[in-house]
């Protein structure tokens, strides 16, 4: 009896131990909490919001290897000019030829849609003229603006000086004595500007192939009096562009990098950071991702890619300025309308615990290996 | 090879108690404040008496409440006793239901020769667990939690010797090592990515070492008479602040002194089987040095605490030979919820117990139903039940036979 007695204590006991399990003692404790008897309590919790002051701070910056020229106006960017230069090498076959015929080929395979008339559809063109650069050009220089040309355009056969550039309409009969001069080096040829004559009457681009394509570049055809032919291909072409406006970009021969000065003064020196965030907005309305050439024909993906830092010194002037530490990197798609939350990690808890100057934040463009205007 | 059987698997109750009682030591959770709950000493027998037995000989345990008790002993005793508590914790709105196990007692006494006993042990003075969270509305960001972990446990290790001076008077003394810790995390942290969590640390470390002495003496038949003084400890505290910014950890040196403890009472055997018991223990307010937040809510600890006992014996029916313990007790903390109201623990007592088959020793069980705080006049309470087992093993304490003459 005794025995089984201990037997029948010991496993009820064993079961009571193993069955045990607790509710949390939170919402009963909070009182202690409320009343300060516990003697420990978390500080307040709350969202600090410091306004940012944001400049924009241009940068020269080359994109002379685009795959893809583009010419007219769009979401505030201007394509201003396209510059080609061509190899005027006559192989030797056709050596003492004579030229009948020259005609610019400039390869269009971007345009936006036409309009329709009727029952016709008119395609989108730009009023363009062909002028001859009075200096060479590099695709390794950063060419922000138009560079110096012969304000007398070339003209065609007959004399005509303006042009309809469209994607039905890419050849362009140009002055044979112009070819032919090129050809025998009696001319300089520092190459070619296309440049619109006249505002369009709607916004668009017309996008062509660029040399570095690899096919159908830009090119001055020939054709000789025994009817035969030869190409002269551009061995260097170059998009200048501009933007207009505020705001980042990198468009062209500018990049531009916008500063963000800010103090943390206001910050509680004892705080500690659950997280911290440079809070954009993304004007989509505003918003360029790619061209349309680019998105639809070089399959670029069209995110804007940024990257964050903070300079080493917080004066644009400065060169420290271009350089600093990485705080973030990322994309969004420019052209929709967002509200950006990128994250800084420990820039600002580095600030208040005094390991870090606070030198600001600088937002730029992060191509990494795509060469597209944004 | 009998007695193995029992003793066998309530040693394993013991062992998966230690084991449960690193994870889950228990307490009320009025024990959040201050030092903790306030534990007071005594094995199962003592403990389904209510704490009331302070004047009561014992030859079988070496947890007793009265050092001097344990003169009585004639063999080496090992001692321990392992309470589970459960409880419901109400507020006006909450309710929150605990079990916990405190983390065992244990003490071992050795008869140097007979009326002189050594003794050695663990016990903890006061013990607090706790882990609660809330959640927190920020403005214009995702609710935030406060996150909450408390661990205290002041222990002490008490080396005692206990003398029968005479038939009717026993006297015995502690020096008490006492160390122990109190740790506070307080964390926010918010269930989305991206947030880091942020913590903070408190820990307190407790080193003093005290006295106490104690008195038993039986100046009629059967009218005992109990004291106990248990002396100032004087603690040296070591405090450290860590956060999640490094440059805010700190660390401090302060004394923080635990007043006098006393108690006195005695027992009346009424019959050869019946007795009664009963004890008053105070321990005047402590000093809020450390805890300067409880100036003006830290009075007077102390016990009133009754108990009847009717006592086994040798022959008659099971029941008959079983002992069967009631008691009552409250107690006043020290701690005071809210400022100026006291909070005070009631509980009914009762246990009994067995004799260990095969040799000396004995397993007691004790059960205490009470009640803790007042929703009415501490805006929360907590009702519970207290299982307490109570294991001691005994062995003479000679040499064999074969050994003599060596």
């Amino acid at each position: 009896m005794l025995r089984r007695t201990i037997h029948i204590l010991v496993t009820g006991a064993a079961v009571l131990v193993a069955c045990c399990s607790s509710d949390p003692e939170g919402p009963v404790t909070k009182k202690f909490l409320e009343e300060g008897t516990y003697g420990v309590r978390a500080g307040d919790t709350y969202r600090f919001v410091e306004s940012a002051s944001g400049t924009t701070v241009s940068l020269p910056r080359g994109v002379g290897s685009s795959r893809l020229l583009a010419l007219g106006d769009t979401s505030g960017i201007s394509f201003e000019a396209i510059l080609i230069k061509f190899d005027f090498t006559l192989s030797e076959e056709d050596s003492g030829k004579t030229i009948s015929t020259a005609f610019l080929h400039l390869p269009v395979r971007s345009a936006p849609e036409g309009t329709v008339q009727g029952t016709d559809t008119v395609p989108f063109s730009l009023p363009v003229a062909f002028y001859e650069l009075l200096e060479e050009f590099s695709e390794d220089d950063t060419i922000t603006s138009v560079p110096p040309y012969d304000p007398m355009p070339i003209p065609d056969s007959l004399g005509t000086t303006e042009r309809e550039l469209s994607i039905e309409n890419t050849d362009f009969d140009i002055d044979k004595s112009f070819v032919e001069e090129w050809i025998e080096g009696t001319r300089q040829h520092h190459g070619v500007i296309i440049l619109v004559t006249e505002e369009p009457e709607a916004l668009g681009l017309i996008e062509m192939n660029a040399r570095e394509v690899g096919s159908d570049p830009p090119s001055i055809r020939v054709e000789f009096t025994d009817t035969t032919t030869a190409a002269f291909a551009s061995v260097s072409d170059y998009a200048v562009a501009s933007f207009e406006g505020e705001g980042l970009n990198c468009v062209g021969g500018i990049a531009t990098r916008v500063y963000f000065d800010f103090t943390l003064d206001g910050l509680d020196e004892r705080a500690m950071i659950h997280r911290s965030n440079l809070v954009l907005t993304v004007r989509g309305e505003d918003g360029f991702g790619a061209t349309p050439g680019e998105w639809t024909i070089l399959g670029l993906d069209p995110s804007f890619n940024y990257y964050l830092y903070t300079p080493q010194v917080g004066d644009p002037a400065d060169p420290g300025f271009l350089e600093g530490t990485g705080v973030d990197r990322g994309s969004f798609v420019a052209y929709e309308t967002k509200t950006l939350r990128i994250p800084l990690r420990g820039f600002v808890r580095d600030i208040v615990g005094g390991l870090r100057v606070n030198t600001g934040l600088v937002f730029q463009s992060h191509r990494g290996d795509l060469l597209s205007p944004r | 090879m009998r007695r193995a059987v029992f003793v066998i698997p309530v040693f394993s109750i013991f062992l998966l108690s230690v084991a449960l009682g690193g994870a889950a030591n228990g307490q009320s959770v009025f024990g959040l404040n201050f030092l903790g709950e306030h534990n007071f000493r005594g094995s199962a027998r003592y403990r389904s008496l209510a704490f009331s037995a302070i004047a009561v000989p014992d030859s079988n345990h070496a947890i007793t409440l009265n050092t001097a008790s344990i003169a009585d002993l004639t063999r080496m005793t090992f001692s321990v006793v392992e309470v589970l508590g459960m409880s419901r914790a109400r507020s006006d709105e909450d309710i929150s239901d605990q079990n916990r196990f405190h983390l065992p007692e244990v003490m071992i006494a050795v008869p140097l020769r007979k009326g002189l006993v050594f003794g050695v042990g663990y016990r903890t003075r006061f013990l607090g667990r706790a882990d609660f969270s809330y959640p927190r509305s920020v403005p214009g960001a995702p609710i935030a939690y406060e996150v909450y972990k408390h661990r205290s446990s002041l222990f002490t290790a008490p080396i005692a010797l206990a003398w029968k001076v005479t038939e009717w008077i026993n006297i015995g003394c502690e020096l008490q090592i006492d160390r122990g810790s109190i740790r506070d995390y307080a964390d926010v942290t918010f269930n989305e990515g991206n947030f880091q969590q942020v913590e903070s640390m408190r820990s307190r470390g407790f080193s003093a070492t005290s006295w106490s002495a104690a008195v038993l003496i039986r100046p009629v038949g059967r009218f005992y008479i109990g004291a106990l003084w248990d002396g100032k400890v004087d603690y040296d505290v070591e405090e450290s602040w860590e956060y999640s910014r490094a440059e805010f950890d700190s660390t401090a040196l302060w004394d923080f002194s635990l007043p006098v403890a006393y108690g006195l009472g005695f027992a009346v055997g009424l019959t050869e089987r019946w007795w009664v018991t009963s004890q008053f223990w105070k321990r005047e307010a402590p000093d809020p040095t450390g805890f300067q937040h409880l100036e003006g809510s830290l009075g007077s600890e102390q016990l009133i605490a009754f108990g009847i006992e009717r006592r086994r014996v040798g022959e008659g029916g099971f029941f008959s030979r079983l002992p069967l313990r009631l008691g009552f007790y409250e107690n006043r903390w020290h701690v005071e919820f809210p400022p100026g109201e006291p909070v005070h623990s009631r509980f009914i007592t009762m246990g009994t117990g067995f004799q260990l088959p095969g040799g000396p020793g004995r397993l007691d069980l004790s059960v205490e139903v009470g009640q803790i705080g007042s929703v009415d006049n501490n805006g929360l309470d907590e009702r519970m039940v207290r299982i307490g087992v109570g294991l001691s093993a005994s062995e003479p304490w000679s040499r064999r036979k074969g050994e003599r003459g060596r």
